[in-house]
């Protein structure tokens, strides 16, 4: 599912990139709207990475989904207000850096709300994105538990999973996200799986790594 | 090779150089270890990966991010008004720039007049009011040559009601200029006399003296007396 949809949307991305010279560069577009299209172009196709970053930094907190939705939406503002200062390199690590950010303002101005929260099993069968192609409620439990676990690691283990895991960054790149060393990317994300298998493994029951 | 977590976990990751990954490539066949933890390592990234555990962007946010952006880039926005906004604070500051700089020159020819006016004065007080004394153009023009780095027209105007009397060198503003010294009735006229014109023409009235100045053929004329500003304009109209 994430990785369909991330191809896709990496494909309309590219598609994106070349369309008719007189969609995008026409003199008739007012300079706003030529600006706004750029933005777009460039940074749209990245949300679902946006989203989920956020959705992970956010954690499980009771309205968790929402904030995850009203950072996205702050973070695209300011990448868009900031558009003129990104350099032209990889776009999605440097929305991803804003989204960070804007996670971390977030948490600072809701007097840090989003941090410990005790897993809560109604909240997440209440959950949207919950799993869709489960075959058996052993798998739907596993992953479960595995959820919640990652959503247990400190957050600063968290991020850089998430990061490596599912947005499938390199070291080099989380380290431009974060503003970490390398050798910090490293040993954070050694950490982070080691803690993570010893959660998963008490909570299912089997040895996990 | 050694048996090595972080090595392996550095494969893992796909962040060892070509060599040191097939040489941890090669261990991995050989160490029941090191292969356990690979798989490990794989097994949970197969898990996270899976999927269910990816927030894809619902479609709301995307219709309304799409939203806030068009109002962003809207005109009434602060985004959009942020151009003029900058455009305003230049204008206010080259508009302060300037207005200073009108100030300050105009305090410089304010000060100029006061100069040449003190000039005039002290030269009617002390008995410097002349260097070379002569009613005649001839005697008075050579004379300034190789005093001054210019030579000042010299008229002689007795028959228009301002004979001459002289001339002298003076300090103005920290160069040497020409002074002309003509009567008119019982009254001393002081016209100084330096090359470079750039102001417009403009009078003043102090302490009860009028000042008149002019610019003509590329100097900058100074009358100073204590006539009035009638027989200064017509002194200028005799120079020029």
């Amino acid at each position: 599912m994430h990785a369909g949809a991330s191809l896709s949307s990496d494909l309309k991305f590219l598609r994106n990139r070349n369309p008719p010279a007189s969609q995008t560069r026409g003199v008739d577009l007012p300079k706003a709207d030529s600006r706004l299209h750029a933005f777009e172009e460039t940074f749209l196709p990245h949300m679902n990475a946006a989203h989920d970053l956020a959705r992970w930094l956010a954690r499980s907190g009771a309205n968790s989904q929402d904030a995850a939705q009203d950072i996205v939406q702050e973070a695209y503002l300011r990448a868009f207000r900031f558009f003129e200062t990104w350099n032209g390199g990889d776009a999605k690590a440097w929305l991803l850096t804003i989204v960070r950010n804007t996670s971390h303002t977030w948490r600072e101005r809701r007097g840090r709300g989003g941090e410990p929260v005790p897993f809560d099993e109604t909240a997440h069968s209440r959950e949207s994105a919950a799993p869709s192609q489960e075959r058996d409620l052993v798998r739907a439990d596993d992953m479960r538990a595995l959820r919640s676990c990652i959503e247990g690691l400190p957050a600063d283990f968290r991020e850089v999973l998430i990061l490596r895991e599912l947005e499938e960054m390199s070291y080099r790149e989380i380290a431009g996200v974060t503003g970490l060393a390398i050798g910090t990317v490293m040993s954070r994300l050694s950490r982070a799986r080691r803690l993570l298998a010893d959660c998963a493994g008490e909570k299912t029951g089997r040895p996990a790594r | 090779m050694t048996c090595s977590g972080e090595r392996i976990e550095l494969y893992f990751d796909g962040e060892l150089d070509a060599a040191q990954q097939e040489e941890t490539r090669q261990h991995l066949v050989e160490c029941p270890e090191c292969s356990a933890l690979h798989s490990r390592l794989l097994e949970q990234r197969a898990a996270i990966r899976s999927g269910a555990l990816y927030y894809d962007a619902p479609t709301e946010l995307r219709n309304s991010v799409r939203a806030a952006l068009r109002k962003e880039s809207r005109p009434g926005s602060a985004f959009f008004w942020q151009p003029f906004a900058i455009a305003a604070c230049l204008l206010l500051v080259a508009s302060l720039a300037w207005n200073v700089f009108q100030l300050r020159s105009h305090r410089a020819a304010t000060d100029l007049t006061q100069i040449v006016l003190d000039d005039h004065l002290s030269s009617l007080i002390g008995n410097h009011l002349l260097d070379v004394v002569s009613s005649d153009q001839h005697t008075v023009k050579p004379w300034f040559a190789g005093k001054l780095d210019f030579s000042p027209d010299v008229k002689d105007l007795a028959p228009q009601g301002f004979p001459l009397a002289g001339g002298r060198v003076d300090y103005v503003a920290g160069r040497r200029v020409a002074a002309l010294v003509y009567h008119r009735r019982q009254h001393v006229i002081t016209v100084f006399i330096w090359p470079g014109a750039a102001e417009a023409e403009s009078g003043a009235a102090r302490n009860g003296y009028n000042l008149l100045r002019w610019n003509a053929g590329g100097m900058t004329y100074w009358a100073v007396s204590d006539v009035s500003a009638a027989d200064l304009s017509a002194l200028r109209s005799l120079l020029r």
